[in-house]
């Protein structure tokens, strides 16, 4: 149960289907790299599909939520936390959909050497996604809990960092074309932001959590 | 619920300049864009500086707006959404002055098989602009418009995202080198980019209008 809106389970259940949308997000965000990867772009399209069809229904979800939010009996101080926490989480998910769209879209040449490293950092950055969900629904069912998730998303959060550099760096010193190393560098950037925003979002939530305490 | 929030106010008049200004901008940046991709390079100067020009007029009437809305007591409970609206409206404005801007310094080189395509995401992006500028207008004088004004805005964002996304694949199937195509992907990427404003402007404005009638 959320314990911040005891009359309000159908703001709760809202709140867990949108929450529940990002996390199915993020699995489709990994799978999806690791299609193009191996050479499946059928595959991705079939990824870009599923993750297009959950930010459409994320973004409705977000509109009903902040409706409710308005209209329905809750703890005002915290009604401002709650929206800023869906925006941005939503912004997560809508990273994730551009990141996989832009793959579909420019058919990066990336090189065979660097595949698995790019599939690790759609793994981190999606496991980043994945804490800061478990992280956000502690904010709601358990307090004591947030701290332990949040510090999570931060450890996944450096790992994409490291291993986006590793990435670049050996971009940067193969014998290719400068555009060509331009171009692997902008999606392990884009791949590797996803983590950076889920931080963000954790921030966010550190604070609206400190705030509860008072 | 007071529906015309400006009526006798000494705010009437001054926020619905400033939106026209917003709506005059779109047409010279479409204007900007068709001159340049047709060639006609004083007509695209001209309107260049006439869009610098408003801008800085639209600066100085957000100026007059917000002392006009501090200063008015019987608009405090409203005031920080309207400043917020208002604001947010303003990057939009400013987004297409920078684009246009962009074109002028980077002068890219457009494909001939691509100008009718950009010239109508110039198109799709102002008619989004446009319904933007009617759903804050609505706000201020018919609330109950204003859901249906901002489901207008997310289809008009719809399209030209696909039609954005659209005049990519085009150019990242092409026979260009690389960097040709990033510099092509990066004015398609800041055409739409308008668009994403718009209806950042227009999540605002829902939660502002949910808020008029809680």
């Amino acid at each position: 149960m959320f314990l911040i809106f005891k009359k309000t389970k159908s703001l709760e259940n809202q709140i867990e289907e949108f929450l529940a949308t990002v996390e199915k997000g993020a699995l489709s965000f990994q799978a999806g790299i690791k299609c193009y990867l191996s050479g499946g772009e059928e595959k991705l399209n079939v990824c870009l599909e599923e993750i297009s069809a959950l930010e459409g229904k994320a973004d409705d979800l977000r509109r009903e939520i902040e409706t409710s939010l308005y209209t329905e009996t809750l703890i005002p101080e915290s009604r401002g936390d709650v929206l800023g926490l869906i925006e941005s989480t939503d912004h997560v998910l809508n990273l994730m959909e551009e990141t996989l769209q832009q793959f579909s879209v420019e058919i990066p040449e990336i090189a065979e050497e660097l595949h698995g490293l790019y599939i690790e950092l759609g793994n981190i950055s999606a496991a980043a996604v994945t804490a800061m969900v478990k992280a956000i629904r502690s904010y709601f069912r358990d307090l004591q809990e947030v701290r332990d998730n949040i510090n999570k998303v931060i450890f996944y959060e450096k790992e994409a960092d490291r291993l986006a550099d590793r990435i670049k760096r050996r971009a940067f010193r193969m014998e290719l074309k400068l555009c060509n190393k331009i171009h692997m560098r902008y999606f392990a950037y884009h791949i590797e932001y996803i983590s950076d925003m889920a931080e963000n979002v954790c921030d966010r939530l550190a604070i609206a959590t400190i705030k509860r305490y008072m | 619920m007071k529906l015309d929030l400006l009526k006798n106010t000494d705010l009437e008049g001054d926020i619905d300049i400033y939106l026209d200004m917003i709506i005059r901008g779109g047409l010279l940046f479409c204007q900007g864009v068709k001159f340049y991709l047709e060639g006609r390079e004083d007509e695209f100067n001209t309107r260049l500086d006439i869009l610098a020009k408003l801008e800085n007029k639209a600066d100085a009437q957000l100026n007059i707006v917000e002392g006009k809305l501090f200063n008015n007591e019987g608009m405090r409970e409203w005031r920080g959404d309207i400043l917020g609206l208002i604001e947010n409206s303003d990057e939009v404005l400013d987004r297409m002055n920078q684009t246009l801007k962009q074109f002028s310094v980077e002068m890219p080189a457009i494909l001939p098989e691509l100008t009718g395509s950009y010239q109508g995401l110039c198109q799709d992006a102002i008619s989004t602009v446009e319904a933007m500028v009617a759903a804050i207008r609505a706000y201020f004088r018919k609330p109950n418009l204003v859901r249906g004004k901002i489901e207008e805005v997310i289809e008009l964002r719809k399209t030209t995202v696909r039609a954005a996304d659209w005049i990519k694949r085009k150019v990242f199937r092409s026979d260009i080198d690389l960097d040709h195509k990033f510099h092509l992907r990066y004015f398609a990427h800041h055409i739409e980019e308008i668009v994403w404003q718009a209806e950042r402007v227009c999540d605002r404005l829902a939660i502002a209008t949910i808020k008029r009638y809680s």
